[in-house]
């Protein structure tokens, strides 16, 4: 038996310790758990104070699902008074909840979750062309043919879509390649990028997922403050 | 093996041209508060100066801080963390974690030792031998404060590190202090908000990675160039605060006419931060703009000061103290004095024309 402990566990908002005992010889799992290593005591902060600010103590539960927190905390309160609210300010909560998501969902997918199995390092292995018809045959199988009203005028956001070209994928390997060569790993640094699991995607889909994070990382700011 | 790069080396390596350097140093004077002229500083600590490396602990927080700071435009925070700085360490976003990821903070302080700048995000819990934030298996204020140590300075991200944050509200259960407080001996900048502002965030670290120098700072230990004034100060409803226009509920004529927010709990006339100037969203807009009254996140103890939307109770005027009530019952009566002396002047030329008239009318 082995127990393996995590902590702190990163990419993540907060502070988590995980620990596993794994039994070595077959690789099962035979006991785990998982401790929130810090507690601020928000909860007993917010009492007695006036439920009108209710929401803006809540909100700091946490800086990144922020927006979820406070709408929620402000139903809460209007639910326990009895107060009902225009239909207009439910759409601008939707709205906003909505917004949230989308940023959220990019964020954590790529900038908190991706690296659990995409590789800066495997990336360096593929193939820009094969990555560009990677990329081209996904954009084109999930394009959802939406029609209708999107003739917006974006002219004051100006857009660039970067075609997925293969020169495209090549600036950006060479630009993966000059950072792993440089010695300072910076946030990919004292990792085990050998761990023979990232080799379960291809090449090209590291590459392909790793423009995804540094591109997404520029586009998330366009999204919510 | 390992060399330390420069900012310019590090875009020549990654392709980027040296017009496009030479546009991000311009950018980076702008935002660090510096006028034009200093633009070759810049250039010149920027080609020769390595990158700096940072170490980003987290303590009592909600990593609202690091949201704003991926949020810079200018620098962008994608450039900043992968070209111009080098981030060691940071449980945000580092792909290692638990041992490894602590063997490496070791190592860093060691062998940048007195070299490194040290972000702290998060308040700092003492109640208890710190138990209520651990990291590794140890107390998050043994970790900073050993970290610490080797720094060469501290950044105080956001109001919880910088004066110890909602945590430290009463009644505080877990004890939690600023960052201040538990460390001396060190420079140590001040960048309050809950949260800051994400080009008020990145423009520190800049300052501090491009010059080695703290930039200049206030009494209270915060940036002059982001800290210099309230909120109120550049406030572009001064105009109504100033002529006793005053919302008074949030669905009345004069919150949707945009009038000052004061009566409603705007804490602008006491809360030091660049909202008014550099605004949310590379100057889109502020809370005040939208509507909601400013409640000084950036101020020490703020959390404390609330209910948020019941008004200040006093708020300091040239020579004066007085009320915004008082403000407001003066100008009323300066109002009606002006009313009446208008209405006594109108019945008097309506009685003039009606002379006139029946004067007319008689010849």
């Amino acid at each position: 038996m082995k127990r393996v402990v995590v902590d702190p566990v990163t990419r993540i908002e907060g502070h988590l310790r995980v620990e596993v005992t794994v039994d070595e010889t077959t690789g099962k799992v035979q006991d785990a758990l998982s401790s929130g290593t810090a507690w601020r005591g928000i909860e007993i902060i917010l009492k007695d104070r006036d439920p009108r600010d209710a929401w803006a103590f809540t909100q700091r539960f946490c800086g990144v699902c922020t927006t979820t927190h406070a709408l929620a905390s402000v139903r809460t309160v209007e639910d326990a008074l009895g107060i009902e609210i225009p239909k207009n300010a439910n759409y601008i909560r939707n709205q906003m909840a909505s917004s949230l998501a989308v940023q959220d969902h990019l964020i954590h997918f790529y900038h908190l979750h991706a690296l659990d199995w995409v590789s800066p390092v495997e990336a360096l292995k593929a193939d820009p062309g094969a990555t560009a018809s990677l990329q081209n045959a996904i954009l084109a199988k999930y394009d959802l043919g939406l029609s209708g009203p999107f003739d917006f005028n974006t002219d004051a956001y100006p857009k660039e879509f970067p075609r997925a070209t293969p020169a495209y994928f090549k600036a950006i390997q060479a630009k993966v390649k000059a950072l792993v060569e440089s010695g300072q790993l910076g946030i990919f640094a004292a990792h085990w990028w050998d761990h023979p699991d990232y080799a379960l995607l291809p090449p090209e889909v590291h590459l392909m997922a790793v423009t995804h994070y540094l591109t997404m990382l520029d586009r998330q700011r366009e999204l919510v403050t | 093996m390992e060399t330390r790069m420069t900012m310019w080396d590090s875009f020549s390596k990654r392709g980027l041209s040296r017009r496009t350097f030479l546009k991000t140093c311009t950018a980076l004077t702008a935002m660090m508060g510096l006028p034009l002229t200093d633009r070759k500083k810049v250039v010149e600590a920027a080609t020769k100066q390595p990158l700096p490396v940072v170490v980003w602990l987290h303590g009592h927080e909600c990593t609202g801080c690091d949201e704003a700071f991926i949020r810079s435009q200018s620098p962008l925070a994608s450039d900043l963390v992968l070209n111009m700085i080098s981030l060691e360490y940071s449980d945000t976003l580092a792909a290692a974690a638990g041992e490894p990821f602590e063997k490496h903070l070791e190592t860093v302080i060691k062998k940048y030792d007195g070299k490194f700048i040290l972000a702290v995000e998060g308040g700092v819990p003492l109640a208890d031998h710190g138990i209520s934030c651990m990291v590794g298996g140890k107390p998050f204020v043994e970790v900073l404060k050993e970290v610490a140590k080797h720094a060469a300075a501290i950044i105080e991200y956001g109001s919880c590190a910088a004066w110890g944050g909602i945590q430290s509200a009463k009644p505080n259960p877990t004890g939690s202090v600023s960052v201040s407080k538990v460390i001396s001996g060190k420079p140590i900048i001040k960048v309050p908000g809950c949260p800051p502002i994400p080009e008020v965030m990145t423009g520190v670290v800049m300052h501090l990675a491009l010059f080695g120098q703290i930039p200049p700072l206030d009494a209270q230990g915060r940036p002059k160039q982001f800290y210099g004034n309230r909120i109120h100060d550049t406030c572009y409803r001064r105009s109504f605060f100033d002529a006793g226009m005053f919302a008074e509920r949030f669905d009345d004529a004069g919150s949707k006419a945009g009038w000052c927010l004061y009566k409603l709990g705007c804490r602008g006339p006491e809360a030091y931060n660049a909202c008014g100037n550099l605004r949310w969203w590379n100057g889109l807009s502020y809370p005040i703009q939208s509507g909601s009254p400013c409640f000084a996140c950036g101020s020490d103890g703020f959390w404390d000061n609330g209910p948020f939307h019941e008004r200040l109770p006093n708020v300091v005027l040239p020579n004066t103290l007085t009320t915004a009530d008082k403000i407001g019952a003066g100008l009323t009566v300066a109002a009606m004095a002006g009313v009446t002396v208008h209405a006594v002047v109108s019945s008097i030329q309506k009685s003039r024309h009606a002379k006139n008239a029946s004067e007319h009318d008689e010849e």
